[in-house]
């Protein structure tokens, strides 16, 4: 295990994430693409199928979607030992047999068995490494199987990000991260609104672009403080990076979920359209991206060759 | 019928719904899970003609019969 990874695990297992039930892995924009992509399926591409969490944390989502679809075999891996003790605790609490915990590092590991579906939802941009888990992600995946991705975005995340950096140079003498979530406390409650307005992922979807009440918020979550402004490894990822690193690991988009196709609802101009639309795909990706300034993406990956 | 007197019958006909507050989530309440997004997804299209587009399947529009009534008169209005 190399130095960042073993800091991050560290991290972790003094602020195990998510403290609560959040449903970023199974929200409605990605049980919508489930139910597209269902194939032959009854309701959804996880009826019965192999599904791998790759970073469940304390499990909330597999346990949700372990609940959802009994009928699913659900593994659920992350590197926390702590994470995996609440996550196999509440799976316990609540009676499901159909899922499955494991110990285990996305950069080394071989689970020996391939999946129909595998959701890694905000993990990929925490690696040292991120290519190469993918790599290890799309070894995992099944002919025709699919990969969901949740990564931060560099665009929509870059007011944070200045404030991760303000933050390290602050606290760089600060051994203690308990002590660091404090002084994070204590800037954000007193600084000027104006110069610290930021960005930053809250459990709710609703909340997250309401400076005022996510920032109430998250002062009483010294977990989710750790993790938004005082993580050890953060890469924030736009769609030109998204789709080299699935070119790195042989896969390519398939879906780009909770946004739609095109610029034509943002752009009214029929020139600027033509010109877009003429554009190749990879192109127009970019410049939808571009416009958008995505916070956060889900990307839906599928192995190139498919039938 | 009042779109909200139709959202609150669709969802006691297809989800056993009873009592259903307009303003309370539905998939807090237990009165959806998250399958049952779709379904509702089903019901708005069809009977109201509208397109769905992917951006718009958020909690703010189908979280509650409140939030689906004020995305339908959004909709419509647009």
């Amino acid at each position: 295990m190399d130095e960042l990874t073993r800091q991050v695990r560290e991290m972790y297992m003094e602020f195990p994430f998510p403290s609560e039930e959040y449903r970023l892995l199974y929200g409605p924009q990605i049980v919508k693409y489930l139910h597209d992509n269902r194939g032959t399926r009854p309701r959804s591409l996880l009826d019965g199928a192999d599904v791998l969490d790759a970073g469940c944390g304390t499990g909330s989502a597999a346990a949700s979607m372990a609940r959802q679809f009994p009928d699913a075999r659900i593994t659920a891996v992350d590197l926390s030992d702590a994470s995996l003790a609440k996550a196999r605790e509440n799976a316990t609490s609540k009676g499901l047999t159909n899922v499955e915990f494991r110990q285990a590092n996305l950069l080394e590991m071989d689970l020996e068995r391939k999946f129909d579906a595998i959701f890694c939802m905000g993990v990929l941009h925490h690696l040292s490494d991120p290519e190469k888990g993918l790599r290890t992600l799309s070894r995992h995946l099944k002919p025709g199987g699919v990969v969901v991705l949740w990564l931060y975005g560099e665009y929509g995340r870059h007011r944070l990000n200045l404030n991760q950096r303000l933050l390290q140079i602050l606290l760089k003498d600060v051994e203690s991260l308990q002590e660091k979530v404090e002084y994070t406390r204590k800037l954000l409650s007193s600084g000027d609104p104006e110069s610290l307005r930021c960005y930053f992922s809250v459990h709710d979807p609703e909340l997250e672009h309401k400076w005022d009440e996510s920032l109430a918020w998250i002062l009483g979550k010294p977990e989710w403080i750790v993790d938004q402004f005082l993580h050890y490894n953060e890469r924030v990822f736009n769609m030109g990076t998204i789709l080299a690193a699935a070119d790195q690991a042989g896969l390519s988009l398939d879906k780009w979920i909770g946004v739609r196709s095109g610029i034509s609802h943002l752009v009214k101009d029929p020139a600027v359209l033509e010109r877009f639309e003429g554009l190749p795909e990879r192109d127009r990706l970019l410049v939808q991206d571009l416009l958008i300034k995505p916070c956060h993406y889900t990307v839906a990956l599928k192995t190139k060759n498919k039938e | 019928m009042a779109v909200k007197d139709e959202i609150r019958s669709f969802l006691e006909t297809n989800f056993g719904a009873k009592e259903i507050d307009d303003q309370k989530s539905l998939m807090e309440s237990g009165t959806i899970d998250s399958m049952g997004i779709i379904e509702l997804i089903d019901f708005m299209e069809t009977t109201y003609g509208i397109k769905v587009e992917d951006d718009e399947v958020v909690e703010a529009n189908f979280g509650s019969v409140a939030k689906m009534d004020a995305y339908l008169a959004g909709k419509k209005n647009g």
